[in-house]
């Protein structure tokens, strides 16, 4: 079972990205078994982003209450381990919430579950309020950046090349080596990205 | 003293007990002396779950009888209440359990930032009602912004309440009945940083006035 936390700041588009990723993930396996399972992670009780996949055709499983890389991290672990023993899906999205840090959340997976064949980790920024987000929330935004292995630049389509230039060069200063993709995942994302972000 | 109030046993002899009027479901409590349920006190034989509050204390045949197919409205969940319903309950969008009926708000805190979640219902069509509330949700983000709030996400869900066709057959023709959905349920998130609860709450019902009080 091969996990992909997906993360990013709150409203960076991280369902947007998750919809075309879990197809794309479902139609080029040949697992005969579960192929894709997702598991969300909300603020609050009220899930809002699980509608949207479940009005997709996925079939979702939600973490509420708490974020997964602090306070319900041991619900999380648990449902890992249920899905292992269950369904055994090939790949588990994690979408954490817009203010997990996904280092963190990785962390409390390897240690409880060593033997995870493998964690990657894909990050969503905000290409139209990047610059706001790093200056507003200080500790968190720049410590997700720092934790991508791949970084995924999304509404491209609401900002110049100019500023697009720009906010690359300041991803870079908290991430030297993720590869950075532009996205406008509302208008669909090439699958070429979509098979860098599972390690393809 | 009236017959249902004795008990019914093999050796009853009471017309009652021959004819087995299941309107009393005499077979499946004994109504003696010792009977507290309000059955045998006010003899309504229509009560449901939810007259009744079946606290630890009660001893009536439903709170024996448990099941576990009941829903929130038939039975009281105290704080003493430890049936599973009450333990795991999720407010998905649309619950309508006596938590979210009586709140129109929830809060939630996690790392700094608070997530307001409301339910209400707008009269119209869903088309106008999502217009609508695109148009508030915006306004609301410069609100918080004014408030000096960071907008995290403002996220929902609007629900056509559906048209509702009714159906009836004694054997010929099906004859309908449709009533046209009139309004939507709508589902509010508004996670925000910067902000607190009352001020959050002031911003979303100052746009929002549908929402309940």
């Amino acid at each position: 079972m091969k996990i992909l936390l997906l993360g990013g700041f709150l409203g960076s588009g991280k369902t947007s990205v998750l919809l075309p990723l879990a197809k794309y993930m479902t139609e080029h396996s040949t697992y005969t078994g579960t192929r894709v399972a997702i598991i969300e992670n909300e603020i609050g009780d009220v899930s809002i982003d699980g509608i949207t996949l479940r009005n997709a055709g996925l079939s979702v499983q939600e973490l509420f209450s708490g974020c997964i890389c602090c306070t319900i991290g041991t619900e999380l672990i648990e449902g890992l381990k249920r899905l292992e023993k269950d369904a055994n899906p090939e790949w588990v999205i994690i979408e954490a919430t817009g203010v997990a840090c996904p280092g963190a959340v990785a962390e409390t997976i390897m240690e409880f579950i060593p033997e995870m064949e493998e964690i990657r980790t894909a990050v969503l920024c905000d290409a139209e309020r990047l610059h706001r987000l790093l200056r507003a929330i200080t500790v968190i935004a720049p410590q997700q950046v720092k934790d991508a292995q791949v970084l995924l630049l999304n509404k491209i389509d609401l900002v110049d090349e100019e500023r697009l230039v720009q906010t690359e060069q300041i991803l870079r200063e908290f991430n030297t080596e993720a590869p950075i993709y532009r996205i406008c995942a509302k208008e669909g994302i090439d699958d070429a990205v979509l098979a860098a972000i599972i390690g393809g | 003293m009236h017959e249902h109030e004795h008990c019914h046993d093999e050796n009853c002899s009471c017309h009652e007990h021959e004819h087995h009027h299941h309107e009393h479901h005499h077979d499946e409590h004994c109504h003696d002396e010792n009977c507290s349920c309000h059955e045998h006190e006010h003899h309504h034989h229509g009560h449901h779950h939810d007259e009744h509050c079946h606290d630890e204390n009660c001893s009536c045949h439903e709170h024996e009888h448990h099941h576990h197919e009941h829903h929130h409205d038939e039975h009281c969940h105290d704080e003493n209440c430890s049936c599973h319903e009450h333990e795991h309950h999720h407010h998905e969008a649309g619950c309508t359990c006596e938590e979210c009926a009586t709140s129109a708000f929830r809060f939630t805190r996690v790392e700094g930032a608070t997530a307001a979640a409301a339910h209400f219902r707008m009269a119209g069509e869903q088309d106008a009602i999502v217009s609508e509330v695109s148009s508030r949700v915006q306004a609301l983000c410069g609100d918080i912004d004014a408030l000096g709030g960071f907008v995290g996400h403002v996220k929902g869900a609007v629900q056509n309440e559906g048209d509702l066709t009714t159906f009836s057959c004694t054997g010929g023709a099906v004859t309908l009945a449709t009533k046209a959905a009139e309004g939507c349920q709508i589902d509010l998130v508004a996670i925000v940083v910067g902000l607190g609860d009352e001020d959050l709450e002031k911003a979303i019902r100052g746009r929002f006035p549908e929402i309940g009080a």
